[in-house]
């Protein structure tokens, strides 16, 4: 996904009401008309683009990937985490419980990678509007279920079926935040191979073994 | 309304906006300045006093007077009485203030032509009297004219037209030169 970073477009529009509304009131033909009109425009425009910027920063509660559409799936993202949180106090079965802190704990490491990231968005866009919601509204379900499950003290068979589906669905999760790290590592390899050439020109490291392969760090390289 | 918020889109309807201000701006403010100047010709520099219109009309009223005196003792169809009488109708019909001024000097003159000959005659007292204080009258009022500050003040928006970039912003808006009572 291509990440445009937004800004707020209202600090133009000031700016043009301000021109508009100064050559109502004020002459304009003279060069520090122009002076006087051009360092208010400055001002109204920093002023309107700081306020613009922290009235972002409040709405989405510190969330700045850059992209107000990106915030908004990531808002709704930890809406649902919230959600899937106050849904756990009401279940009763601790293997549920249990699988849902694990999805907890993917989705909380997926919303910081992409948040850190949203440049990998694509990759976990079917996460955040599918799978995510999907897995909150069935544990809703679940928990409501369940409590009619108590009360008539007999486990429905839908009950088992979405107990069944959530063990498969906590592999699943793993997978994706897998998934979506995957680029990242490679990303680091290949930097790593890149860095290994450098050294390996510059004379610092004359071993034809790449570093990466061999006892598993760089830390080899300044043991020296 | 979502193409509102495209940036670029905001940018362009700014500029747009920006560049009708600036037309805007400076025909206001030209015309202002104009019809200030222009307003100490018809109504003077400060309020009760009087501009150089009042002045001009004082002058063709005595001029106008004048002819009347002329009309007891010679023909109206005489050359000298119609001469001031049709440039009294142009100081009448001259606009701009250099018309009023050029139509002022023609009256001016053809009624001192007019003076001339009514001095040559036998006249009552009554109208010999008049006809003495008229070129002090006349005198007078042009002496008040040349103090008004109306020069002065066209001069300086002539000016201010010719300075960038009001020079090229008053051709735009069309926002003409203002002409010297002179």
């Amino acid at each position: 996904m291509k990440i445009t970073k937004y800004k707020s477009v209202i600090p133009i529009y000031l700016t043009g009401l301000l021109w508009f509304l100064y050559s109502l009131m004020f002459p304009l033909y003279r060069l520090w008309d122009y002076f006087i009109v051009l360092i208010l425009s400055i001002i109204i425009h920093l002023s309107a683009s700081v306020i613009s910027s922290r009235l972002t920063h409040k709405r989405y509660q510190g969330i700045d990937t850059g992209d107000w559409n990106l915030n908004d799936v990531l808002l709704t993202a930890m809406d649902d985490l919230e959600k899937m949180r106050q849904i756990k106090s009401t279940i009763q079965n601790e293997e549920i419980r249990i699988q849902l802190q694990s999805f907890e704990d993917d989705s909380r490491q997926i919303i910081e990678f992409i948040r850190n990231n949203p440049q990998r968005y694509s990759k976990a866009s079917r996460f955040f509007q599918y799978y995510l919601p999907e897995t909150v509204k069935l544990l809703h379900n679940y928990a409501e279920m369940e409590i009619q499950g108590q009360k008539a003290e007999s486990r429905s068979a839908g009950l088992q079926n979405i107990e069944d589906f959530l063990m498969q669905l906590v592999t699943i999760y793993h997978k994706i935040r897998d998934n979506i790290y995957e680029d990242k590592v490679l990303e680091s390899s290949i930097d790593i191979e890149v860095m290994e050439t450098m050294l390996r020109q510059d004379g610092y490291l004359n071993d034809m073994t790449p570093l990466s392969l061999e006892n598993g760090g760089t830390d080899e390289i300044f043991k020296e | 309304m979502k193409f509102l918020k495209n940036r670029k889109t905001a940018k362009c309807i700014t500029a747009l906006i920006i560049l009708f201000s600036i037309l805007l701006g400076a025909h206001l403010s030209l015309t202002k300045l104009k019809e200030e100047t222009l307003s100490v010709f018809y109504q003077g520099e400060n309020n009760g006093e009087k501009g150089i219109q009042s002045d001009l009309e004082y002058i063709s009223d005595q001029c106008c007077n004048l002819t009347v005196v002329a009309g007891r003792y010679m023909n109206r169809e005489e050359e000298t009485v119609k001469v001031v009488s049709e440039r009294l109708e142009a100081l009448k019909k001259a606009d701009a203030p250099g018309d009023k001024f050029q139509a002022k000097e023609d009256l001016i003159k053809a009624s001192m032509g007019l003076h001339e000959k009514l001095n040559l005659m036998n006249l009552s007292e009554k109208d010999r009297y008049y006809c003495d204080s008229f070129p002090v009258n006349l005198k007078s009022r042009e002496l008040i004219i040349s103090h008004s500050s109306y020069n002065e003040k066209a001069a300086y928006y002539n000016r201010c037209l010719q300075r960038f970039p009001a020079n090229i912003l008053s051709r735009i808006t069309f926002v003409s030169p203002l002409e010297l009572y002179e």
